[in-house]
């Protein structure tokens, strides 16, 4: 068949594979779960009194006769001036929130600016796109621009002085707007509002900076006078009120109850089988995930795939379009959808979507935020995107407000997957992510205080950010960076001072890759930290898929040089890390394990490599390296085991250290998940509680021949500190939210060893045998008996 | 919770580069200069060598006196002649300095000014901008910065303003000593600029005007340029002179158009920190240097306004022949043929060469063919022809379309085509793509003159 069915018959279809599913369910232990969302019938509200006639006109000649609750809760809390922040699920009408109270006070006064931030340039499209249909409805002179990187200079001039609407970004804002803020006179003694979409997505190193670019904002707007209100809107997240306000730095009220119908939904989890047991090895998600779609696709259901890669967007691109086009007609039907595709060959999906001449597409996470593709039948998503809230807002792609549809997770073999798909609780039942940012990371606090200083100088007694801020800027003073004279400190220097702060990390201080295989050129920055990792001579460094050998690495240069060289080999860098505790914030003990968070010094060294084989994953040689010493001063969160636990094990004491090992890649991978971060972000080390130091190999303790760095004995008195540290220095705010979260930590670090089928560990759960040992996965699993209730 | 101290974190935080060490120039300097040593970001790396330079040439071998090695601090009075003015938004410093009228800036005598003819520049008019302006009317400006980056954070700290007043040239410069002053002295820009209709810049459209604009807004005064006709001068700069000085520099302009050479001049990156080490220590040093600086622009950029207008008259010959090909060009832009054409043809035959002279050659065979003088541009086309580069290719494509649709000599033609295709292959100093462009173009051709003459036999 494979043609795309008609509305009305698509609800047969779909009951069709639900039955099927719910069938196989029982025999299946593939299927992890299988949830059933009844509908949900919409809650309306009229409209509100003070909404202008020409809007509501507008509105009803759309179709919209009444609003959802949530829409005039958001309109009447905004008019009162109130900061709000709505979280509602996809496709409840949420640009209504914040577009109607605008347009009705442009209405009013037409002075009224407002800016609008989007954390894509994609999203900014489409919204405006959205906002100017509406406001053609209404017929109203309100103008309506977006302002970034691609907006041409001789359209420039004219967005500064005429625009009501501003649509931009947070990098945009940063070295864009605020620096020029003078040329922008009308915007800001005007600026009414300030529109924050999608909140959740400014969380760690990206939310710390955008809470100090609106630090920097809110400074700028209180010289020409405004003090703009915040409407944001955020997805399901546990804190989105807090993160809200930690960003904004003003109180917010929450809007969280929707009005929006929703349609049937089923959601169905699924883990491919395992194929050897002892390895833990499954099938190819990516296979499954084929399969799984395509048995949707023949019957005619539209269908997204959501991939985590683009690798694997075009992979299964090319799959499904053998599988599916090859008996029909018509090309086209199956399509693929990433960031790198012309902005006019995107639109051109987008569209078919809507209109049906497209049957299935394959995406990477471009097309879960807001952009209008319609309503789909089917999801899939293949691959844990990373958070709940982007795997609701990837399965709420398909069956928007009326009608069934179906979304299937499908788990990769990462530990991540295999924890969330064995738990389906843990995801279905109200959220546990917590959005969390550190607007007072010193490095990053410092960099904005540069970026105020240019703008707007620095009164003497105002404050910017909890730190002393005539400390630093004395401080910057002594570095020739600002001048203090008659109460004002003045910008100093012939920089442009935004242009050195990289919004999505610490440091900008970055490595350049060369490659000198022909003609020197440079081919990648690296940032410094990942650099002594990834860069160190003799290291196979990957870049989309091609295989370079580094030749050298100078550090004082920040370059390494490269040559394409093709191996069946890659490297993974041996690390030592050493963790100093220069302060314990907080301790105490839960169970039989301690608890504690402070700040920490932590010294790392890479020491050497192991070459290990594509596929086979065999250790096929070793070298030892001297890299420099990366030093840090960070917040850590850390647990002890008490040694009366480590005495009572039944085991070696090198059997221990393994299940030590186990346990701290296990509460790593919780971490992540509660904390919504990436690998990179989060760092783990061992340490012995009774030495106040220790040393460990990150991630590999028994090493190949080649007789590098051999365990060091087992101290008897040894009582291991689990630290799991913020990776930036000064901390990004992790560590006091993990010793909060303590409990739920160790609890569900059990129950993801427990569920593993694995013998005797797996990459899904405590790490390799190769790393852990064979008994690991057991003597974690012991631990965590003392620590976490049954 | 934490108990350190901001600053402490911050000592923890950015500890002292470490660069230092492997600083060459700074073990140098400790080991001449002892603790007189430079400390970071202090002096210039000139600045630096100068230092070491003075010490060793006096006391070869021996230890340095500190007296040397460190030049006192000056007050600003010590190298500056000015005063301080002071309105209703406080004070600042100015410089005034008057030139006679008899005063050469090169080989330009500034009383210049008052003869060049209202509509000398009527010809550069785009659009609303009519260029009638009388330069003894004119208010010439030119700002020093703490920088080149823009942006609210870069602030004109000296402002040099000429204008022709009773027989003289006054030179005023406005300076800020601190950014405390910088008000009074926007206040005193706007009262002059008030006098005026014209404004004459170097690159002032896109840098000075913006960036003072900015300036108004921070200090919050309601002054603005729009009722100034504006001319920059780096716009037309860049028509005139382009081709025979590429960068257009004013420097450049100033070397090559006015025959002078800058002695002792401070380059311009160094402006901004001369500037900052005076609102930081109150050292004046080298600070007259910037305001020499400042005023050699505003009597060059003078000059050079002269210069064009020259260039602009039609009853003067340019001394280099490549600017009547730059003439020609703005002539031809600007729909005037007959002028355009004269400046061409004297470029030829001033004996212009090489590129510049086919350039000439080429552009003048297009106004022939415009005109209909088909017989004078085949001449310069068959000139061009037996010459070289991409001149030979479109010569020979106007000749072979001449050939084919005038003449209806196909044979010709066909040989015509040839001879392209065949230099195409054979000179591989013309760019690929043109190589391509034209290749297909005369295949086409050559093809179609095979069949018409297939067909015509």
């Amino acid at each position: 068949m494979s043609q795309i069915l008609a509305p009305a018959d698509r609800g047969h279809a779909l009951q069709n594979v639900i039955d099927e599913l719910k069938g196989g369910a029982q025999q299946l232990p593939t299927v992890t779960a299988l949830r059933h969302f009844p509908a949900v019938p919409a809650h309306f509200a009229d409209f509100p009194d003070e909404l202008r006639p020409e809007i509501v006109e507008a509105l009803r000649r759309r179709g919209i006769e009444r609003l959802y609750s949530h829409q005039r809760e958001a309109f009447e809390k905004a008019s009162e001036g109130n900061n709000i922040v709505i979280v509602t699920p996809t496709a409840s009408g949420k640009t209504l929130c914040y577009n109607l109270p605008i347009l009705n006070r442009v209405l009013e006064e037409p002075e009224t600016r407002a800016l609008y931030l989007f954390p894509t340039k994609a999203l900014s499209q489409d919204q405006l796109a959205e906002v100017h249909g509406l406001i053609q409805d209404i017929g109203a002179d309100i103008r309506t621009f977006t302002y970034d990187g691609d907006t041409p200079q001789d359209a420039r001039k004219a967005i500064r002085s005429r625009g009501h609407l501003v649509v931009t970004n947070p990098d945009m804002l940063h070295s864009g707007i605020l620096p020029h803020h003078p040329k922008w006179v009308k915007l800001f003694e005007n600026l009414r509002y300030i529109v924050i979409d999608e909140i959740h997505a400014y969380r760690g190193v990206f939310g710390s900076h955008l809470a100090n670019i609106l630090r920097r904002l809110r400074r700028i707007c209180r010289f020409y006078g405004s003090d703009p209100q915040f409407i944001c809107s955020s997805a399901t997240i546990a804190n989105p009120k807090e993160l809200t306000e930690e960003l904004i730095g003003s109180p917010v009220q929450l809007i969280d109850r929707s009005g929006a119908p929703r349609g049937e939904k089923y959601f169905v989890f699924y883990n491919p089988p395992v194929v050897n047991q002892e390895l833990g090895i499954r099938r190819s998600y990516v296979n499954e995930t084929r399969r799984i779609a395509a048995s949707f696709l023949k019957r005619g259901l539209q269908t997204i795939v959501f991939t985590t890669s683009r690798l694997n967007t075009e992979i299964l691109v090319t799959y499904l379009k053998k599988e599916i086009e090859q008996d029909v007609t018509r090309r086209d039907l199956i399509r693929g959808y990433r960031g790198g595709y012309l902005p006019k060959k995107r639109r051109a999906i987008e569209t078919g979507l809507r209109e049906g001449s497209v049957l299935g597409v394959v995406s990477t996470n471009a097309l879960e935020l807001g952009i209008d593709i319609g309503a789909l039948d089917v999801a899939v998503i293949s691959g844990y995107p990373g958070t709940i809230a982007s795997t609701w807002q990837q399965a709420g792609r398909a069956g928007r407000r009326t009608g069934t549809s179906v979304a299937v997770f499908v788990a990769s073999s990462s530990p991540l997957n295999q924890f969330v798909v064995n738990h389906p609780d843990y995801f279905f039942s109200g959220s546990p992510e917590h959005g969390l940012i550190n607007p007072n990371n010193l490095s990053v606090l410092v960099d904005h205080i540069k970026c105020a200083a240019f703008e707007l100088p620095f009164q003497d007694g105002e404050s910017f950010g909890a730190e002393n801020l005539s400390e630093i800027l004395s401080f910057l003073e002594e570095h020739n960076v600002v001048h203090h004279s008659r109460e004002r400190w003045h910008w100093t220097n012939d920089s442009y001072p935004a242009n050195n702060v990289s919004l999505r990390s610490i440091s900008s201080d970055n490595f350049t890759v060369y490659d000198e295989t022909r003609e020197p050129k440079i081919i990648a920055e690296v940032d410094f930290v990942s650099a002594h990792s990834t860069l160190h001579p003799k290291a196979i460094y990957i870049l989309e898929g091609q295989q370079f050998y580094v030749e050298s690495f100078d550090y004082d240069e920040r370059r390494a040089t490269v040559r394409q060289w093709e191996t069946d080999y890659f490297t993974n860098a041996i690390t030592h890390t050493k963790v100093n505790i220069l302060e314990k914030f907080d301790s105490s003990t839960v169970l039989e394990g301690e608890r504690n968070h402070g700040e920490v010094h932590v010294v790392s060294q890479v020491v050497g490599f192991k070459k290990i084989k594509f596929y086979t994953l065999e250790n096929v040689g070793s070298g030892e390296l001297d890299m420099p010493e990366l030093e840090m001063h960070t917040t850590s969160y850390w647990l002890t085991v008490p040694r009366e636990v480590m005495d009572s094990l039944p085991a070696s004491s090198e059997e221990r250290r393994d299940g030590v090992i186990g346990l701290a890649n296990t509460l790593k991978t919780v971490a992540m998940l509660f904390l919504m971060c990436d690998r990179s972000d989060i760092g783990v080390a061992l340490g012995d509680n009774s030495q106040g130091t220790a040393k460990v190999e990150r991630g590999f303790k028994r090493l190949g021949p080649g007789g590098l760095p051999a365990s060091e004995p087992m101290d008897p008195s040894y009582e291991p500190n689990i630290f799991l540290y913020d990776s930036y220095p000064g901390g990004i705010g992790f560590s006091q939210p993990l010793y909060e979260l303590h409990t739920r930590l160790v609890s569900e670090a059990k129950t993801l060893i427990e569920s593993c089928p694995c013998h005797q560990g797996c990459p899904s759960c405590v790490g390799p045998v190769g790393e852990v040992g064979l008994r690991g996965k057991v003597i974690a699993l012991a631990i965590l008996e003392r620590l976490a209730a049954s | 919770m934490n108990t350190r101290t901001t600053r402490e974190k911050l000592d923890k935080l950015f500890p002292s580069p470490r660069k230092r060490n492997n600083d060459s120039l700074y073990s140098l300097e400790k080991e001449v200069l002892g603790s007189e040593a430079s400390s970071e970001g202090e002096f210039s790396v000139k600045e630096r060598l100068e230092r070491l330079l003075a010490v060793t040439k006096a006391r070869p071998r021996t230890f340095p006196s500190p007296a040397i090695a460190r030049p006192p601090a000056l007050e600003l009075g010590e190298v500056l002649d000015g005063e301080e003015v002071s309105n209703d938004f406080g004070s600042f410093y100015s410089v005034d300095k008057i030139y006679p009228l008899a005063h050469f800036q090169g080989r330009i005598q500034l009383a210049r000014l008052t003869s060049v003819p209202r509509e000398a520049f009527s010809m550069l008019s785009r659009g609303d901008d009519v260029f009638e302006i009388d330069l003894k009317e004119a208010l010439f400006l030119d700002t020093e910065t703490t920088g080149l980056a823009g942006g609210a954070g870069t602030c004109a700290f000296l402002i040099g303003l000429g204008w022709v007043e009773n027989e003289s040239f006054v030179l005023r410069q406005l300076f800020m000593r601190d950014y405390g002053e910088e008000a009074a002295m926007l206040h005193a820009l706007g009262e002059i600029l008030a006098r005026f209709e014209l404004l004459v810049s170097y690159n002032g459209k896109s840098f000075d005007i913006p960036l003072l604009e900015t300036r108004f807004v921070l200090t919050r005064q309601r002054l603005s340029f729009e009722h100034l006709l504006h001319f920059d001068l780096l716009h037309s700069a860049r028509s005139l002179w382009k081709v025979r000085i590429e960068s257009c520099r004013l420097m450049e302009l100033e070397h090559r158009l006015l025959g002078l050479e800058r002695e002792d001049d401070i380059p311009g990156h160094m402006i901004p920190d001369l500037f900052f080490r005076f609102l930081r220590t109150g050292d004046a040093i080298r600070l007259d240097h910037v305001f020499h600086h400042n005023r050699h622009d505003i009597l060059s950029l003078a000059a050079l306004t002269i210069c064009a207008s020259d260039l602009l008259d039609e009853s003067h010959v340019p001394e280099d022949p490549l600017d009547d090909l730059s003439l020609g060009r703005l002539f031809e832009r600007s729909a005037q043929p007959e002028r355009s054409m004269m400046h061409y043809s004297r470029a030829v035959e001033a004996g212009l060469s090489g590129a510049a002279r086919r350039r000439a050659l080429a552009a003048l065979a297009d106004q022939h063919k415009r005109r209909g003088d088909i017989d004078d541009a085949r001449k310069l086309w068959g000139e061009l022809a037996d010459g070289e580069s991409v001149e030979v290719v479109q010569a020979l494509h106007e000749l072979a379309m001449l050939s084919e649709h005038r003449e209806r000599d196909f044979t010709q033609a066909l040989g015509l085509c040839e001879r392209a295709l065949s230099y195409l292959d054979e000179n591989y100093e013309l760019t690929l793509s043109f190589r391509f462009k034209w290749r297909d173009a005369f295949a086409h051709r050559r093809s179609r003159l095979k069949k018409r003459l297939a067909k015509s036999r």
